[in-house]
C-alpha cells in the first residue's frame, strides 16, 4: 500500500501496526480462498481489485466525497434504506463485522457468549482497524436481535455519532406503520446530517440507483441456475459482499459486465465445476467480508453453492422498491413496502422465510441446503430447526451448522460437510 | 367446553387443592425444622403460605384444561388482558426457575438438545421445550394451553421459543411487540402498542368463548397495581439495617407477582408478608445473624445456587438487600391506570428494565445503591439472558467511577449448571470479598 494510504489511515486514527497485520492476514486469506480457484470468470478481476483496495482506494474515495461536502453513513443491516441515503447524495457503507479482532478487549465490554458478528464490530472499533467506522459521519444501528439492541448502547459510548432505528417484530398493519414512522424519522435525520432536503425527485433518483444495483444482482442470481455452474458460490458471495461497499453505479456496471460473460459461458456449457456437481443452497446468518470459511469448505469438498438465503444474498437483495407515485409520501410508502418484505428471523411469525428457502432450493435446483448459524445467534439457531423440519418434509436434505469466525472447527466442519455432500451427490 | 372438566376443576379447587396445600405446608415445616442454618436469622413464617399458594396453583393447573381457557405466558406479557377473560395462566419461566432450583436444568435441557436445540440457547427455553417434548415436570403435569402469549419486552428469545410451542401444539401465538426505549417512549410507539391490544380483544373473545368485560379488566388492573405496590413495599423493608429479608428470600417470594399477578391471592399474600417483615423491623430481627456488609445483585438468580450462596455470603456477614431483578415487578406496574387502561398498560409493560435503555438502568442502580446503603455489587453474567447481560461491563465501570462501589462479575447460567464453574466463581468471589473487606 502506498504511503498516501498510510497517512490517510493515520489521520483516521487507525492503529497502523494492527492494521498492517489485519491487511496481511486478509490478503493471504484472499489468495488462499479465491485465487486458487480455477477457470474464474475474467470479470472477477474487478472484484479482486475492489477487495485489494477495500481499505485503500475505496476509503480514499469516501474521504474525497466528504471533502466535497457529502456524507458517509455506516450501517450493519439491510433494513437501513439506502434509497434515502442516496437521495441525500450521501453514501451508505456496510461496516466491518466478518472477522475476530481484539477479542480480549471486546470481552471487557461484552459477554463472551455474544455472537461473533457483534463482537467483530466492537473488535474493529476497539482495535482501531476499521477505516469505515472512523470515516462515517453517522452510524446506524437497528433493533434486530437482542444482542445488537443492547450492544448499541455500549457502542454509542465508543462512537460519537450513533443513530438507532427501531424495527417492528411482527408483520401486521401496525408493524408496517411503525416501520414507516421509523423511516420518516431516519429521513429527517439524514436531512439534518447532510443539509439536503429530500424531495420526490431526489427520492426517485435514490430508488433508481439502488434498484439498478439490485437488478444486476438478480440477473447474476438467475445465471447461477445453470448446470454446470458458470461462477463459483465463493465468487458470487464476494459480489454480494462488495454490494455493501462499492460505489453503486460502478458496482452495477461491473456486475452486468460479469453477467454478460457468464451468459456467454452458459451458452457454451462452460463451468467452474463439472456438470452434475452437487448443488448446495446456503441459508441463515449473513456472511460479511472476510467470513469465507464455510463456503470455502463446501466448494473445496466438491459441491457448488448456487444461492445464499441470507442478508448478504437474496434475502437482502430480492424485491425492488417500486417507484410508484409522485410524492415523497408515496415513495416513502414504496420503500417501506419493499423493506417490510425482508423475512429476517426477528419476525414472529415468519413463514415467508421458510417458504423462500424452499422456493430457492427448487429454483436453483439445489440438491441440499446447509443452514448456517453463527454461534450464540438465537434468532437463526432457533429458526434453523423449523427450517430443517420443513425442508426435510419436502425431501430436501438439510445440514445445520453452528460456527463462528475461528478456524479451530474447520477440520470438523470439513468432515461433516464432506459426508453431507457425499450423501446428496449419491442421490 | 364440556361440563365434566368444569365439575372436576371446581371439585379440585374446593376440596382437592386445600388438601394438597395442607400437605405441602406440613412438608415445609418438617424441612424447616431440620435445615436450620446458623449464619441465617429465623426463617420467614410466610414461606409456608407461599408454598401452599404455589402448590395449589400448579396442582389446579392440571384440572384447568377443558374447564377454563389456558394460556402459557411470558413473565413480561400484559397478563391483565388475559385475566379479564378468566384465563388460567402458566408461566414457563417460573416453572423453569422451579426446575432450576430443584437442579433439574441439565436433565430437561438435554431433552431439547436431543431434538437439535443448541446448548447456547436460553436454558429456560430449553427446559420448557424439554418439558413439552417429554411431559416431565416436577409439578406432576402442566396443562396443554389454548393459546400462547409472548412479549419481547423481556427478550426476543421468547418469540422463537413460543413459536416452537405454537408449532408443537398447533395453537395460536399472540405476540405483544414492544419497541425498545432508547431515549423516551414516543407517541408512535404507544399507538402501535395500544393498537395491538385492540386487535387482541376479539381474538381473545373467540379463543376463550367469553366476552370482554371492561369492568372486570379494570378490577384486574386495580388488583395488579395494588399487588405490585405491595411487592414494592415488601422490598422496601430491606432498606432497614439489619434487613429483615435477604434477596434470596425475595427471589423465592417473587413467584406470586410473576405468576399470579392480577389475582386477589397475590395482594392478600404480600400484605401478610409485609406485616411479618414490618414486625421483624420493629423488633430489629435481621435475615442474617451478623449483617456487616450490604450487597446488590444484578440479573436473574442462579436458581441452583440459591441455598449455597445464601449461606456463603451470610457466613461472611454479607447480605444482599436489593436486586434489579426483584425490583422489576415493582417498578413499572404502578404506571397502570384504570382511567386510561390500554395506554397505561402499554407504558407499564414497555418501560420494564429489559426494554429500557442503559442510562435508565444505571440511574436505577445508583438509586438502589444509595437507598439501600449498598457496599458492593455482584453481577451475574447469565449465559441464557442477553438483554440482561450485555451492557453489564459498562454498568460495572460507571458505578465504580460514580459511586466507588466495588463489584464482581460471575459467569453462570440461570438453571443449567453445566455452564457454571465452581472454581472460577470461588476465585472471583474471594477476590471480591477481600476487596470489599478492604473498603473497596
Amino acid at each position: 500500500m502506498s504511503e498516501e494510504y498510510r497517512s490517510m489511515w493515520k489521520d483516521l486514527g487507525l492503529d497502523l501496526e494492527a492494521h498492517d497485520a489485519l491487511l496481511a492476514a486478509l490478503g493471504q486469506g484472499y489468495k488462499d480462498v479465491f485465487m486458487t480457484q480455477e477457470n474464474r470468470p475474467k470479470g472477477m478481476e474487478y472484484f479482486d481489485f475492489v477487495v485489494s483496495q477495500v481499505h485503500g482506494l475505496r476509503v480514499k474515495e469516501l474521504l474525497d466525497e466528504k471533502a466535497a461536502g457529502r456524507k458517509v453513513i455506516g450501517s450493519f443491516c439491510v433494513f437501513v434504506p439506502e434509497e434515502i441515503v442516496r437521495a441525500a447524495d450521501a453514501t451508505l457503507v456496510g461496516l466491518c463485522t466478518g472477522a475476530d479482532f481484539a477479542t480480549e478487549e471486546v470481552e471487557k465490554y461484552l459477554p463472551r457468549n455474544t455472537c461473533a458478528l457483534i463482537k467483530s464490530a466492537f473488535g474493529f472499533k476497539l482495535g482501531k482497524v476499521c477505516p469505515y467506522i472512523e470515516s462515517a459521519d453517522m452510524i446506524v444501528g437497528e433493533n434486530t436481535c437482542d444482542g445488537k439492541k443492547k450492544s448499541y448502547e455500549t457502542l454509542g459510548k465508543l462512537v460519537p455519532n450513533l443513530y438507532v432505528m427501531d424495527l417492528p417484530q411482527v408483520k401486521t398493519a401496525g408493524g408496517r406503520e411503525l416501520l414507516r414512522t421509523e423511516y420518516l424519522r431516519f429521513k429527517t435525520a439524514v436531512e439534518d446530517l447532510t443539509g439536503v432536503k429530500i424531495d420526490a425527485a431526489r427520492l426517485k433518483k435514490g430508488i433508481e440507483i439502488v434498484n439498478n444495483k439490485r437488478k444486476a444482482i438478480h440477473r447474476l442470481a438467475k445465471l447461477r441456475k445453470a448446470d454446470p455452474a458458470a461462477i463459483s458460490g465463493l465468487d458470487a458471495l464476494l459480489i454480494n459482499q462488495v454490494f455493501f461497499y462499492d460505489d453503486p453505479v460502478r458496482f452495477t456496471n461491473s456486475v452486468n459486465r460479469i453477467c454478460d460473460e457468464l451468459e456467454a459461458r452458459i451458452a457454451k456449457s462452460e463451468g467452474v465445476f463439472p456438470k452434475g456437481a452437487p448443488r448446495v443452497l446456503l441459508s441463515g446468518c449473513p456472511m460479511a467480508v472476510p467470513n469465507w470459511k464455510l463456503p470455502w469448505i463446501i466448494e473445496t469438498s466438491g459441491a457448488v453453492i448456487v444461492g445464499e438465503e441470507s442478508c448478504v444474498g437474496e434475502r437482502g437483495t430480492r424485491n425492488l422498491t417500486e417507484p410508484k407515485g409522485e410524492t415523497v409520501d408515496d415513495l416513502m410508502d414504496a420503500i417501506v413496502e419493499r423493506h417490510f418484505k425482508v423475512d429476517c428471523a426477528i419476525f414472529t411469525p415468519n413463514p415467508d422465510r421458510i417458504a423462500h428457502v424452499k422456493e430457492m432450493a427448487g429454483d436453483y435446483k439445489a440438491d441440499g441446503v446447509i443452514h448456517y448459524s453463527l454461534q450464540f445467534c438465537q434468532p437463526y439457531i432457533m429458526e434453523s430447526i423449523p427450517v430443517e423440519k420443513e425442508l426435510e418434509s419436502a425431501r430436501i436434505p438439510t445440514l445445520r451448522i453452528e460456527t463462528d469466525y475461528g478456524s479451530e472447527d474447520a477440520g470438523q466442519l470439513k468432515t461433516r460437510i464432506q459426508a453431507f455432500i457425499e450423501m446428496i451427490g449419491s442421490k | 367446553m364440556s361440563i365434566a372438566p368444569e365439575i372436576r376443576y371446581r371439585f379440585m379447587k374446593d376440596i382437592g387443592a386445600p388438601l394438597v396445600m395442607g400437605m405441602a405446608g406440613l412438608k415445609g415445616k418438617r424441612k424447616a425444622a431440620i435445615k436450620r442454618d446458623i449464619p441465617l436469622g429465623p426463617p420467614l413464617k410466610c414461606s409456608k403460605r407461599l408454598k401452599e399458594i404455589m402448590t395449589r396453583h400448579y396442582f389446579l393447573s392440571r384440572y384447568a384444561e377443558g374447564a377454563r381457557p389456558v394460556a402459557w405466558v411470558t413473565s413480561g406479557a400484559p397478563v391483565e388482558l388475559l385475566r379479564a377473560f378468566d384465563f388460567y395462566t402458566v408461566y414457563p419461566e417460573n416453572h423453569g426457575a422451579l426446575c432450576g432450583a430443584q437442579k433439574l436444568g441439565p436433565e430437561l435441557c438435554s431433552i431439547a438438545e436431543g431434538h437439535g436445540y443448541n446448548q447456547d440457547l436460553c436454558s429456560y427455553a430449553r427446559i420448557d421445550i424439554g418439558v413439552c417434548l417429554s411431559g416431565k415436570t416436577p409439578v406432576g403435569r402442566l396443562p396443554r394451553p389454548d393459546i400462547l402469549f409472548a412479549s419481547n419486552n423481556i427478550c426476543q428469545t421468547v418469540m422463537y421459543w413460543y413459536r416452537v410451542l405454537a408449532h408443537h401444539w398447533k395453537i395460536p401465538l399472540m405476540v405483544f411487540d414492544t419497541p425498545f426505549n432508547f431515549v423516551s417512549l414516543d407517541r408512535s410507539a404507544i399507538t402501535y402498542m395500544v393498537r395491538q391490544f385492540e386487535e387482541m380483544i376479539p381474538e381473545l373473545e373467540r379463543i376463550s368463548g367469553r366476552k370482554f368485560s371492561e369492568k372486570k379488566f379494570k378490577e384486574v388492573l386495580r388488583l395488579g397495581k395494588s399487588s405490585a405496590m405491595a411487592w414494592g413495599e415488601v422490598l422496601a423493608t430491606m432498606k432497614t439495617v439489619p434487613s429483615p429479608m435477604t434477596i434470596f428470600d425475595a427471589f423465592v417470594h417473587l413467584a406470586p407477582i410473576v405468576s399470579l399477578r392480577g389475582l386477589p391471592v397475590t395482594l392478600e399474600y404480600y400484605n401478610v408478608l409485609l406485616s411479618e417483615l414490618k414486625d421483624r423491623v420493629s423488633k430489629g430481627i435481621g435475615a442474617i445473624v451478623n449483617e456487616r456488609k450490604r450487597l446488590m445483585w444484578d440479573n436473574i438468580a442462579i436458581w441452583y445456587k440459591i441455598r449455597d450462596f445464601s449461606r456463603l455470603f451470610a457466613e461472611r456477614g454479607m447480605n444482599f438487600v436489593t436486586a434489579t431483578y426483584t425490583n422489576a415487578w415493582a417498578e413499572t406496574i404502578s404506571y397502570m391506570d384504570e382511567r386510561n387502561p390500554m395506554e397505561s398498560l402499554a407504558k407499564a409493560y414497555s418501560l420494564v428494565i429489559l426494554n429500557n435503555n442503559l442510562d435508565h438502568r444505571l440511574k436505577l442502580m445508583e438509586r438502589l445503591i444509595k437507598e439501600y446503603q449498598v457496599d458492593g455489587l455482584v453481577i451475574h453474567s447469565a449465559r441464557s439472558c442477553k438483554p440482561y447481560s450485555v451492557g453489564q461491563y459498562d454498568l460495572k465501570r460507571l458505578l465504580m467511577e460514580r459511586l466507588a462501589v466495588p463489584s464482581v462479575v460471575i459467569e453462570a447460567d440461570i438453571t443449567d449448571f453445566r455452564a457454571y464453574s465452581e472454581e472460577q466463581t470461588t476465585t472471583r468471589l474471594e477476590a471480591f470479598f477481600e476487596n470489599i473487606e478492604d473498603g473497596g
